[in-house]
């Protein structure tokens, strides 16, 4: 696994899929970095040993994730300007339009698909990552495909 | 669809200037060693050489350094819940010892502010003394081992909905446990989601497991059988909200919550007698704070949406124990209001004062969990103000306080507020029914009773990030404690409430050197004319502190009164008249007339009363106004204050109403001298 001196292989190895993460749920550049640069220096200063890569990247994940919603809480209370938060990539309307849907999902189901959908993990992984049972990770992915659909073919399509 | 999201995504990269900002920041991370480590055994660790990293929004660094001791705290307190249950399986070893006392899978119902529902139409409504055998019953009940899933569970066996179910609500969760007919237990434990969709709520754990129903039921119908509850005269009052009003304190109360529950068996259980119907009075008023004890609720009707021109009904205990029932139709300005039904019984005062005081006496204590969440951060520094100290000031102060000359009475003093301080609040039974008070915003009408505090506490934490300072503020009004929570210069993170016990408080103050017998002025108020109505000459005494304080900044205070009528337009009066009147408002209006009046009690729920006069008394320095109190009175004797302090920069801020009750003849006979009726 990388330790000591690995910030640069981390942040080269895991780096998009946090930013990407960050970004989807926080839905605001300069927030994503912080949360993504406060991720990895818990990462390189104090993270445990893990098994092999899949713990480490899931380790990653989970970290990163609580760090968006304790963002999101102190965001209750305080206005942060949203922004085009795609602008820079080369997306089409069609992608733009499924990533802003997603966007305004509420933050459990958010998480859950992107975890699903974008990364790929399994239900029982994200019910690790998010600390919540298996049973719950279905409902969500259930009702947020759900309201994601509606969403997209109502507002987007 | 699924493609789709997968393709948006993985547009998404990291930018190549942000990635090299961030392998910087974690390379001059990992060269340095960090001052908090929440390591993987519970325990904070503690090193020097901080080098801290930047990030760009420095509120986060607050936010983590709570969430992160939040999991400390959290692991605590599941490692004592695993303790627990740990010593439950030992219960047959040592049955007496009291460590080990039973629990069942969901907690110790004993303590769990619980309500079990079943279809006998009493809707929960069971006395607290059959709550306290369901608890022994539930805890001692073999559940059965947990299964480990629901997955089996089919829709049509849950469709028939729950036999039973019991729920409880503690902090901001949710805990319901469904029984079905067959046996099957669902247990679910919910949290609010704390994200910008504040309706939805996550689940936090769910258990599943399956019963003996027979021996459950059983037992269960044994138990609600011997329900004896007794209603009172006036009704069930566990089936309908009610508001408490009692010792300067009001409850609103809701089907939640051990002291509400004691609350309901009091009012419902006591001995109120035989009553008589008797007319009422003209010009009678029947206002709270007029009485030693009073219950207003309206059937049918939750307390948030009571509506002015409505019946409701009432309760209004004197200490002689004459107790006036009374149902009133009224109107949106109380003009014409009608009695609908109106009875007055006898009761045995002292036994209803001392069965209320024996459950407020029962408040239960702050958990170390809230202590640890109140006390999050490194100590700077704490101040103490006692308002009853005609000397307004800082005890903590070492140059101006009343302290300043004693660094040991300081010590002592800074110790007790930082530690013991907070092992003295209890649960303050909530105002609102969801008062989740953390996150309302801070409302200075929320204040309790009457006027300003009698102490004041504000202490200040560093944060983790080694700049923040927390503030939090506690004011103390005779034992309601409210507390506000902010970042220095920044906005409020929260407010709380709470409760202790006074006495315990004031000695605890007294052993530190602090003299409680200390009057405010010397010359305001002959002390013992007006023995009798402490509770008004403190509220009184605490607002001409403030008074005084505020005032103390400016030099050339000059005073401007004016007097207003009905339509708040101003009543022109010669300038001896006008020389009569600011020295009547100045002195006997603002002390003397009121204390002279029947027994004065504050009240902080402003209630309409149409103005029959006003009195606006402006504090003036440098030609500008810098304090302004503003009076209403009401043709019943209802007097409204607000106080208002006036910043250079144009800023106000309002504090108040405070209502007092004032002799309305002997004031018009005032007014009549200074030629101004």
């Amino acid at each position: 696994m990388l330790k000591d001196g690995c910030a640069r292989e981390a942040v080269e190895r895991y780096g998009d899929v946090l930013y990407r993460v960050c970004l989807l749920m926080l839905r605001n550049t300069a927030d994503a970095e912080d949360a993504v640069q406060e991720t990895f220096i818990k990462y390189v200063t104090k993270s445990p040993d893990f098994a092999d890569r899949e713990h480490e990247k899931a380790w990653i994940i989970k970290v990163a994730a609580n760090k968006c919603h304790d963002m999101l809480r102190y965001r209750t209370r305080h206005f942060t300007e949203s922004e085009e938060l795609l602008d820079g990539y080369a997306v089409s309307k069609e992608d733009s339009g499924i990533l802003d849907a997603l966007m305004e999902l509420p933050e459990k189901y958010r998480l859950v698909l992107v975890l699903f959908y974008i990364e790929e993990y399994k239900v029982n992984e994200i019910s690790e990552i998010v600390g919540i049972g298996t049973s719950a990770v279905k409902m969500r992915l259930s009702r947020g495909r759900k309201l994601l659909e509606d969403k997209y073919r109502k507002e987007y399509m | 669809m699924d493609k789709k999201i997968k393709n948006a995504g993985d547009i998404i990269k990291m930018p190549e200037d942000m990635k090299e900002r961030i392998i910087k920041n974690c390379e001059s991370a990992e060269k340095t060693k960090f001052t908090c480590t929440d390591s993987d055994d519970g325990y904070i660790e503690l090193a020097s050489g901080t080098d801290r990293v930047d990030t760009q929004n420095r509120i986060v660094r607050l936010i983590c350094a709570i969430a992160a001791c939040a999991v400390l705290v959290a692991g605590i307190g599941t490692t004592g819940v695993l303790i627990h249950r740990q010593n439950t399986k030992l219960l047959g070893s040592d049955a007496n010892d009291e460590a080990y006392r039973i629990m069942s899978p969901f907690g110790d119902f004993s303590t769990l502010p619980f309500r079990l529902f079943t279809d006998d139409g009493k809707n929960g409504n069971y006395s607290a003394e059959t709550y306290e055998k369901l608890a022994a019953f539930l805890n001692g009940f073999d559940w059965g081992e947990e299964l480990e899933e629901d997955e089996t569970r089919t829709y049509e066996q849950d469709a028939k909905g729950p036999i039973y179910s019991i729920n409880w609500f503690e902090g901001n969760r949710t805990n319901h446990i469904y029984i079905a007919n067959d046996g099957f237990v669902s247990y679910i434990e919910y949290q609010p989601s704390d994200n910008i969709y504040k309706d939805s709520l996550d689940v936090v754990e769910q258990k599943y497991f399956k019963i003996d129903l027979d021996s459950f039921g059983t037992s269960i119908e044994e138990i609600l059988a011997q329900d004896t509850e007794k209603i009172s005269p006036f009704g069930d009052f566990r089936e309908f909200e009610f508001i408490f009003k009692a010792d300067m304190r009001t409850y609103r109360m809701h089907s939640k919550g051990t002291i509400n529950d004691r609350l309901c068996d009091l009012l419902n259980n006591f001995d109120w007698g035989e009553g008589v119907d008797e007319p009422a009075p003209e010009n009678e008023v029947l206002h709270y704070s007029l009485f030693d004890y009073a219950v207003q609720w309206q059937k049918d009707q939750s307390i948030s949406t009571w509506k002015d021109d409505f019946i409701y009904y009432g309760i209004y205990i004197e200490s002689s124990g004459r107790t006036i029932y009374e149902i009133i139709k009224d109107d949106y300005d109380h003009m014409d209001s009608e009695v609908i039904e109106r009875k007055v019984y006898q009761i045995d005062f002292n036994d209803f004062a001392n069965k209320y005081h024996e459950i407020i006496s029962n408040g239960e204590y702050i958990n170390e969990n809230e202590i640890n969440a109140l006390t999050i951060g490194e100590f700077q520094k704490v101040a103490f103000y006692n308002y009853m100290d005609k000397e307004y000031g800082n005890y903590l102060d070492k140059d101006h306080g009343p302290f300043s000359n004693d660094e040991d009475k300081r010590t002592k003093l800074e110790e007790f507020l930082k530690n013991d301080f907070f092992r003295m609040l209890k649960i303050y039974v909530p105002i609102e029914p969801d008062d989740s008070v953390d996150e309302l915003e801070y409302d200075s009408d929320s204040e309790p009773v009457g006027s300003g505090p009698d102490f004041e506490i504000e202490f200040e934490y560093k944060m983790e990030d080694e700049k923040t300072i927390r503030k939090m503020d506690f004011s103390i009004y005779d034992g309601d404690v409210k507390m506000h929570e902010w970042i220095e210069d920044e906005d409020g993170l929260g407010n709380g409430s709470y409760t202790l016990d006074v006495k315990e408080f004031e000695n605890r103050l007294a052993e530190l050197g602090i003299d409680l017998s200390i009057r405010t002025t010397e010359d305001d108020i002959e002390e013992s004319e007006h023995l009798s109505y402490d509770s008004v000459y403190d509220i009184l005494k605490s607002v001409e502190v403030k008074r005084r304080a505020y005032l103390k900044g400016y030099s050339d205070v000059e005073i401007v009164v004016e007097l207003r009528d009905a339509e708040d337009n101003e009543i022109m009066l010669s300038d001896e008249n006008m020389e009569k009147l600011k020295t009547f408002v100045e002195n006997e209006f603002q002390f003397d007339l009121m204390l002279k009046s029947d027994p004065i009690n504050g009240e902080y729920s402003y209630e309409y009363q149409p103005q029959t006069y006003g009195i606006d008394i402006k504090y003036m320095s440098g030609g500008k106004v810098v304090l302004g109190r503003y009076y209403n009175i009401s043709g019943n004797g209802i007097a409204n204050l607000s106080d208002c302090e006036y910043d250079s920069n144009g800023g106000s801020t309002w504090s108040g109403p405070f209502i007092y009750y004032l002799d309305i003849n002997e004031f018009y006979a005032k007014l009549e001298e200074c030629g101004a009726r």
